[in-house]
């Protein structure tokens, strides 16, 4: 029986013990088997989820119809959570696109067509015909003149969210505009125009993008991260744009991360000068006179065919090479390059170019041959004044009659009234209005003396190739009545215009008029720091080495440094300093009077010239002690004169307990006095002592002494001002 | 250099335009002035030997009813509030300015009372003095007439906007 129930008991045991063994080897509730299961199941899944997916979607296209709302939603919801940074990456993708479509340059050649029709018949019509006629130029010349000059003057590349310049390339580097203020200020009046014209949400916000004034149009081109705008004067055609709209795609490719993370150091975007340049463009386009001519029909059919043409074109990526040469030769004087793309087997390239130019083909040479090229050609008449011997070189062949100078450009003879006028249309539309009148003027009507103006000719020409010198610009040398009249930007700091021209000789026949501008130029910085260490006489300036030296007080070294931080040119104002010593002795020494005199006053308060028990008499052995004390006494009497301050010595003598109130108080004033005699005798003035008795001061203490304290009941300044 | 766009904000004639003028000449027309609510000036400060250009941007027509457009704080590094001590409900309303920044934008903001060359107001130290100077990162006294504090306000105000 006990048996039975052992083997029972062991029997039970053992169970417990597989139960245990079980839930260690397989984990509670079979855990770590599952586990296990599943993870070759993962395995196994993930070896043939693709096929898969693969055949259950040949079977039933059911595949398709599961994952496809799963991917939409999750794009969709992405995309609205981070709007802005899709549209920036997709920026430059749909810019492409954008530029590509046809129609915006369809609109462009209609509108500027409409506007030739519309104003042969309008009150401006009649007004240019009028002014056409003053002009002594014909009206589809002047029609042309009004509607295509036009030239880039500037460029600036303004950071979005700040509103901060990040560069700006400038045609005319003397016309002084303030690129950081026009960037800030635009972008101001941006942020207002999207606010007050904004129409609903969810709108793309409205923004500018163009601001017209009487005498330049400001393009604007906002992409999500920069603005690119371009100060244009006349009348800009929209090629501008495009050229605009590309640069800016561009530059957002390039800067993406530079643009996003922009902390005000503008010298990241330094590189783009050289896109920005390409901006600067200037022309002054001329419709072909028949081309004026093209009924309306042809222009629709002729730009319906290039429609065509352009849609058509499809895998030409082999020329693709070619038009991206074409579009990175560098363009000689009088052309301009359009575009240049590939359209069907050919590369269609599309240029303006001034009849006195060189050929598109000789310019294309090193690149393709004219095989390939589909060219589309429009004239235009080019500012480039490279081209300028060119034309005067056809009038000089019109005009043998008279005698022309290539090198000054100067016409010399007479003619008659007729040959005159004729003479003069043909100048006008070559040159500017100025320099047409200077070349008239070296022309006469009749038989007159011209020996005068051709000297003053030749005298004005000097003038201009003269050597450039720091900050002075030249603006103008032209002749006018009897002299030469020259006008300049000159910096205040730079040598004086009548210094620079007195080279040339003839100064009496020169009339200088001169304009104020602030130049930046590393040369002037001997003559700008000369003037403001000029106002130092206390510092030397030494113009070679540009070093500074001497010593100035705190406040004029304030005052210069805040001088020397407005200089425009980058200089390092601390570094020019270094030599200069800023005298604070007056202050540090006020100040060390100040600690030394504490000193005294804590050694004196710390005192104690010790008497016998019951006697009034100074004892020998501290003499030596009131000497020191005499000594100290001497210096606080002289560093609070320093320092404006008066001081009182108290004396306090002090007694034993033992013997009444009245009589320790006579002994401990005895003991005070006693030392003020002594103190006197050792040559301190009595005004500034003072004796008490204090009595038994401490009943603790059995050495009876005199004690000091120094008062200072207030400063000189103090009562001054109480008074 | 280093370019840092701040705002000058606070209740009509307390003297941004002013501290504005007095800490640089003006530069820009007051044209915009009217039209756009906004004037914008420039500076050059030397900060620790980097040269820093502060974009002063002088909003106009901030009251507490007006509001302004919360557009022009956009790419500030600081912002400035301006109140006149003489008057103590600008202090107020720089106040309430101040809590429209800080809706706007997380920026460092600077409390200036300005007009110090005047007495103060009799019951300004009892507003100022009701735990609000925690709103701002410094807060400072100028007076744009002498021209005191100026200087130094806007030389801790760049190096704010530096260490941002
Ligand atoms: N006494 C004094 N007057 C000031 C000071 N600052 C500005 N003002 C005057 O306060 C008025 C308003 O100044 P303004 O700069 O136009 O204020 P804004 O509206 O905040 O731009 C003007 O009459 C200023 O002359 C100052 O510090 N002291
Ligand atoms: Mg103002």
């Amino acid at each position: 029986m006990s048996s039975n129930r052992d083997s029972q008991a062991s029997q039970f045991d053992e169970n417990q013990q597989m139960e245990q063994l079980r839930s260690l080897v397989l984990g509670e509730d079979c855990q770590i088997v599952r586990d296990v299961v599943e993870e070759s199941a993962r395995d196994l899944v993930t070896n043939v989820l693709t096929e898969a997916l693969h055949d259950r979607q040949k079977n039933d296209g059911s595949v398709t119809a599961v994952i496809a709302p799963l991917v939409e939603q999750s794009v969709e919801s992405s995309v609205v959570a981070r709007k802005d940074q899709f549209v920036s990456y997709l920026y430059p993708l749909v810019g492409s696109l954008v530029r590509k479509s046809v129609s915006s340059f369809l609109a462009e050649i209609i509108e500027q067509t409409n506007e030739l029709l519309e104003s042969s018949l309008t009150y401006k019509g009649l007004k240019w015909r009028f002014e056409a006629r003053r002009a002594g130029i014909s009206y589809s010349q002047y029609v042309v003149q009004k509607t295509f000059v036009f030239r880039v003057e500037q460029v600036l590349l303004i950071h979005k969210e700040t509103g901060m310049l990040l560069k700006t390339v400038i045609r005319d580097k003397t016309q002084a505009t303030d690129g950081d203020m026009v960037s800030a200020m635009l972008t101001a009046i941006n942020d207002f125009v999207a606010d007050s014209f904004s129409p609903q949400e969810n709108e793309l916000e409205q923004s500018l993008d163009e601001i017209k004034t009487d005498d330049f149009i400001l393009l604007i081109k906002q992409g999500p991260k920069a603005m690119l705008v371009a100060a244009i004067t006349g009348n800009p055609p929209a090629g501008i744009a495009d050229k605009l709209q590309l640069t800016l795609e561009s530059i957002h490719q390039i800067y993406n991360d530079e643009l996003n993370d922009y902390d005000g150091d503008s010298s990241e975007f330094e590189n783009t000068e050289q896109q920005l340049n390409e901006c600067l463009l200037a022309q002054q386009k001329e419709n072909k006179a028949e081309k004026k001519k093209l009924p309306w029909l042809a222009i629709g059919l002729l730009l319906l065919g290039f429609v065509g043409l352009v849609t058509y074109f499809s895998k030409g990526w082999e020329r693709e090479g070619i038009a991206n040469d074409i579009r990175t030769l560098n363009a000689p004087p009088g052309i301009v390059l359009l575009s240049s793309k590939t359209c069907g087997d050919k590369v269609c390239v599309e240029v303006l170019r001034d009849p006195v130019a060189q050929d598109v083909s000789t310019w294309i040479s090193s690149v393709s041959d004219m095989d390939d090229i589909l060219l589309t050609e429009r004239s235009y008449r080019s500012l480039d004044e490279r081209l300028q011997p060119q034309r005067l070189k056809k009038v000089a062949n019109t005009f043998a009659e008279l005698q022309f100078d290539p090198e000054s450009g100067v016409f010399l003879g007479s003619l008659s009234r007729e040959r005159y006028d004729q003479f003069q249309s043909m100048i006008s539309v070559i040159l500017e209005s100025k320099s047409v009148q200077v070349i008239m003027d070296a022309v006469k009507l009749d038989e007159h003396n011209v020996s005068n103006t051709i000297a003053l000719n030749k005298l004005a020409n000097k003038v201009r190739l003269l050597p450039d010198v720091p900050g002075i610009v030249l603006l103008s040398a032209d002749v006018c009545a009897e002299s030469v009249c020259v006008e300049v930007l000159r910096d205040p700091d730079a040598q004086k215009a009548s210094t620079w021209i007195r080279d040339i000789g003839s100064e009496k026949r020169i009339k200088i008029r001169e304009r104020h501008f602030q130049a930046v130029d590393e040369r002037l910085l001997p003559s700008r720091l000369a003037r403001i260490v000029k106002m130092y006489p206390e510092l030397v300036f030494d113009s070679d080495s540009l070093h500074i030296t001497g010593s100035i007080s705190v406040a004029r070294f304030q005052e210069l440094r805040t001088q020397l931080l407005g200089i425009p040119e980058s200089i390092s104002v601390d570094f020019l300093l270094n030599d200069v010593s800023v005298e604070s002795q007056s202050l540090s020494e006020r100040m060390s009077d100040e600690l030394q005199l504490e000193q005294y006053i804590y050694d004196i308060k710390a005192t104690k010239i010790r008497f016998d028990v019951n006697e009034n008499q100074l004892p020998d052995i501290e003499i030596e002690n009131i000497k020191r004390l005499g000594i100290k006494l001497d210096e606080i009497q002289r560093l609070a004169k320093n320092v404006k301050q008066t001081l009182f010595v108290i004396i306090m003598g002090t007694s034993t307990s033992g013997g009444t109130e009245a009589y320790n108080n006579k002994l401990s004033l005895d003991r005070a006095n006693a030392v003020m005699k002594a103190l006197i005798d050792a040559g301190i003035p009595s005004s500034i002592l003072r004796t008490t008795g204090l009595g038994v001061f401490d009943r603790n203490i059995d050495t009876p002494k005199v004690i000091f304290d120094v008062v200072r009941p207030l400063s000189e300044e103090n009562r001054e001002v109480q008074d | 250099m280093i370019q840092k766009k701040i705002c000058m904000l606070g209740a009509s004639a307390v003297g941004k335009t002013s501290l504005v003028k007095q800490f640089v000449e003006g530069i820009f027309s007051d044209k915009y002035l009217t039209s756009i609510g906004v004037k914008i000036d420039k500076k050059k400060l030397e900060v620790d030997e980097t040269t820093v250009q502060l974009m002063l941007w002088d909003i106009e027509g901030v009251d507490r009813y007006a509001g302004f457009n919360p557009k022009y704080l956009r790419g500030a590094a600081a912002a400035i509030i301006v109140v006149d001590q003489t008057r103590t409900q600008s202090f107020l309303e720089g106040i309430e300015i101040c809590r429209l920044v800080k809706l706007e934008k997380e920026i460092p903001i600077f409390l200036v009372a300005n007009k110090s060359d005047l007495p103060k107001s009799e019951s300004w130290d009892s507003a100022a003095d009701c735990g609000v100077t925690s709103l701002f990162e410094l807060s400072f006294s100028t007076s744009a007439k002498t021209g005191e504090g100026v200087e130094d306000m806007f030389l801790n105000v760049a190096k704010a906007a530096l260490n941002k």
